[in-house]
């Protein structure tokens, strides 16, 4: 519209709320809508006022659209393609909502995660404790198969010993056991059915013919032979008297033959 | 009263003005068009436009929980591509929060202000795809009742407002109401709308002008029936 007040326009009206209508619908190219901006300056109150309604009401259409929610992460993406170098995260919540889906989510896969590693310390605790048990028991076999081996060791250096004496152990005029003693060392080694003793070492006194009674280092060990089978013909036969280990009495035995 | 020559395109009968506002006359409720401007959701975004403007982040995110539904569903709309109108929806909301500067409020609502960039957004995305795609015709993606009750409340355009808008636009004449449609949601230009439906370009540019100023005061007076008092009493 124009009236006496306004310089004329080289475009009517109409055709101006046309234009302007293109230029609301971003149908206008860029010189196009320069040149409709120009011709606006120039028009009156009124056309101005309805080229903002036309822009107005072509921003309401879009609520003809159906409506379409869009994605959770779309947000997200947005917040942190333009988001400054610092920021807090209590800034950007939902109005209206006290914690985020975020943070519920962090807190309940941090319970989670919790609770999943106290299961895992538990039970490597329960797993640790086993193998040290199971290694303990080891150490002690490997400790006892190292012991016998060094008895077994003494006791094969004593039977090739040629300066040990054979002799049978007897009791009640049977054999009874073997023992090998070298009267220099003052050494004795006592072969044994574990039925009669158990294994031991400690001292062993043996009463000489002279009525001497001599100490001698004593290692006692259990065999499950048969006690007259290590008798052989033609061993001599001596009996012990009063041997004792650790002064506790074994055998009441007669050194000699019989 | 100065008399200009005035080159006026022909205008089929159906597209005759009638002698109401929506003839291309002012608005017959000046001041509840500029309350429509001042609604609550309108002064606080353009209050999210200035934080922005001055470097507030988090005033970026209130906006899009505002007006990124309203934006999205156009996107979609004017797509029919979901992943391209995640996309394009990013790219209007980046453009918005660079340039929160440039908005002025003389020159509008924050609304018209941002959905001005989202089109335009839009409408390159929609020009720059690979001619030969074929779009779907433009009914099969309006809803069927124009009832608005697929909009939640809480956005920039409420439940309410788009109700009074699908009316608004449902009531139009028919060729008004088509050439709006292919205008606004397939991004045709003018001379393609022409060319297509074989009516003269002029016919075209009054059938969209009259169309979009009908559609403008029917939502005022929606508007205005909806803050009388008797309607009020009867609707609480």
């Amino acid at each position: 519209m124009t009236n006496a007040n306004t310089p004329p326009n080289p475009v009517t009206d109409d055709a101006l709320l046309d234009v302007a209508a293109q230029d609301a619908l971003g149908t206008l190219a860029a010189e196009e809508s320069a040149a409709l901006a120009r011709n606006l300056a120039q028009a009156g109150e009124s056309t101005q006022r309805q080229v903002r309604d036309l822009r107005e009401t072509v921003a309401r259409l879009a609520a003809a659209s159906p409506y379409m929610e869009p994605p959770a992460r779309l947000r997200g993406a947005l917040l942190l393609a333009t988001a400054p170098a610092s920021f807090k995260m209590s800034d950007y919540q939902r109005k209206g909502e006290p914690s985020s889906r975020l943070l519920r989510y962090g807190m309940i896969a941090a319970v989670c995660f919790l609770a999943a590693s106290a299961w895992y310390n538990t039970t490597l605790k329960n797993r640790l404790n086993d193998q040290n048990q199971q290694l303990a028991k080891q150490s002690e076999l490997l400790n006892t198969m190292h012991a016998r081996l060094q008895s077994a060791g003494v006791a094969i250096s004593s039977l090739i010993n040629p300066e040990t004496d054979q002799i049978t152990l007897t009791k009640d005029d049977k054999p009874v056991g073997k023992a090998f003693v070298n009267n220099k060392t003052k050494t004795a080694i006592l072969f044994m059915p574990g039925s009669a003793t158990q294994s031991a070492t400690g001292t062993m006194t043996i009463k000489q013919p002279n009525g001497e009674t001599v100490a001698y280092s004593a290692m006692v060990l259990l065999t499950d032979l048969a006690p007259g089978s290590i008798t052989k013909p033609g061993t001599p036969n001596l009996e012990l008297h009063d041997m004792t280990i650790d002064n506790h009495p074994v055998y009441t035995a007669r050194l000699g033959g019989r | 009263m100065e008399v200009v020559a005035v080159r006026a395109p022909a205008i089929p009968a159906g597209d005759q003005k009638p002698q109401t506002a929506a003839s291309g006359s002012p608005s017959p409720h000046p001041k509840r068009e500029a309350k429509l401007n001042r609604s609550p959701t309108s002064i606080e975004l353009s209050q999210q436009l200035q934080r922005m403007a001055g470097g507030d982040h988090a005033a970026l995110g209130r906006c899009y929980d505002l007006m990124g539904p309203m934006v999205f569903s156009l996107a979609v709309r004017m797509l029919r591509d979901r992943q391209a109108a995640e996309d394009v929806t990013q790219d209007i909301f980046v453009q918005v929060w660079r340039q929160a500067a440039n908005y002025d409020t003389s020159r509008g609502s924050p609304e018209a202000w941002m959905m001005m960039i989202g089109r335009t957004r839009i409408l390159d995305r929609l020009r720059s795809r690979a001619a030969g795609i074929v779009l779907k015709p433009v009914g099969d993606h309006l809803p069927d009742a124009p009832d608005g009750e697929d909009w939640p409340d809480d956005l920039a355009v409420s439940r309410e407002n788009a109700s009074q808008v699908r009316q608004a636009l449902a009531s139009l004449p028919p060729d008004q109401k088509q050439a709006i449609e292919m205008a606004f949601f397939d991004g045709m230009t003018h001379v393609e709308i022409s060319e297509k439906l074989g009516v003269a370009l002029g016919t075209i540019k009054t059938r969209i002008r009259l169309g979009l100023l009908k559609i403008r005061d029917k939502i005022q007076d929606d508007t205005c029936e909806a803050d009388a008092p008797g309607h009020r009493e009867n609707n609480p």
